[in-house]
């Protein structure tokens, strides 16, 4: 059993969780958008 | 040519640099007094959907997703939902030099269109750059 675990290699790392990842894309896009009503805000009224 | 390929625009990129220079002209009008009247009024929410999705679409790019990546529509829509309740109730209700419009629902709307359709389309073709094989020359 080692040995091919040992054939087979490493076990492929599982990355990043897809949940964490669409908190990420949610963070991202109500920071962005957060930004933007400020900037826009500021510069037009 | 170094490679013997060309490099043609993507439709993202070209939709970007339309929709800018669109914006820029619509600012020039503005400040000078020249643009028409639906222009100053509608042209700004027409254009602010498409680049505001842009900004957000490389946001997520530049996080670490791959180049064939499509902005989900639910962010669109989040995004759509929050810009017009802000700019269309809360600023106006708050400031008296601002003014709720429900047409301007109708352009946001569009912007949100144009750019799931036309910028946010999946594939190597909407992701920046597109190289395709130079016709030989014998």
């Amino acid at each position: 059993m080692d040995s091919r675990r040992a054939a087979l290699g490493p076990a492929p790392s599982k990355g990043i969780p897809m949940n964490r990842l669409e908190f990420r894309d949610w963070f991202l896009t109500a920071a962005i958008l957060l930004g933007a009503m400020v900037l826009i805000t500021a510069l037009s009224l | 040519m170094i490679s013997g390929k060309r490099i043609i625009p993507s439709v993202r990129t070209v939709s970007l640099a339309v929709l800018l220079v669109l914006f820029c002209l619509v600012r020039v009008g503005e400040a000078g007094g020249w643009a028409p009247g639906w222009v100053r009024h509608f042209g700004d929410d027409f254009l602010c959907l498409p680049l505001l999705l842009t900004l957000v679409w490389a946001a997520h790019r530049l996080a670490g997703r791959p180049a064939s990546y499509r902005l989900p529509l639910k962010h669109s829509l989040a995004v759509l939902v929050v810009v017009t309740i802000y700019f269309e109730v809360v600023l106006p209700g708050r400031d008296p030099r601002a003014v709720g419009d429900p047409l301007d629902f109708l352009m946001y709307l569009g912007g949100l269109l144009f750019f799931h359709f036309v910028m946010n389309r999946p594939g190597r073709e909407a992701s920046g750059r597109v190289v395709v094989p130079h016709p030989q020359t014998n």
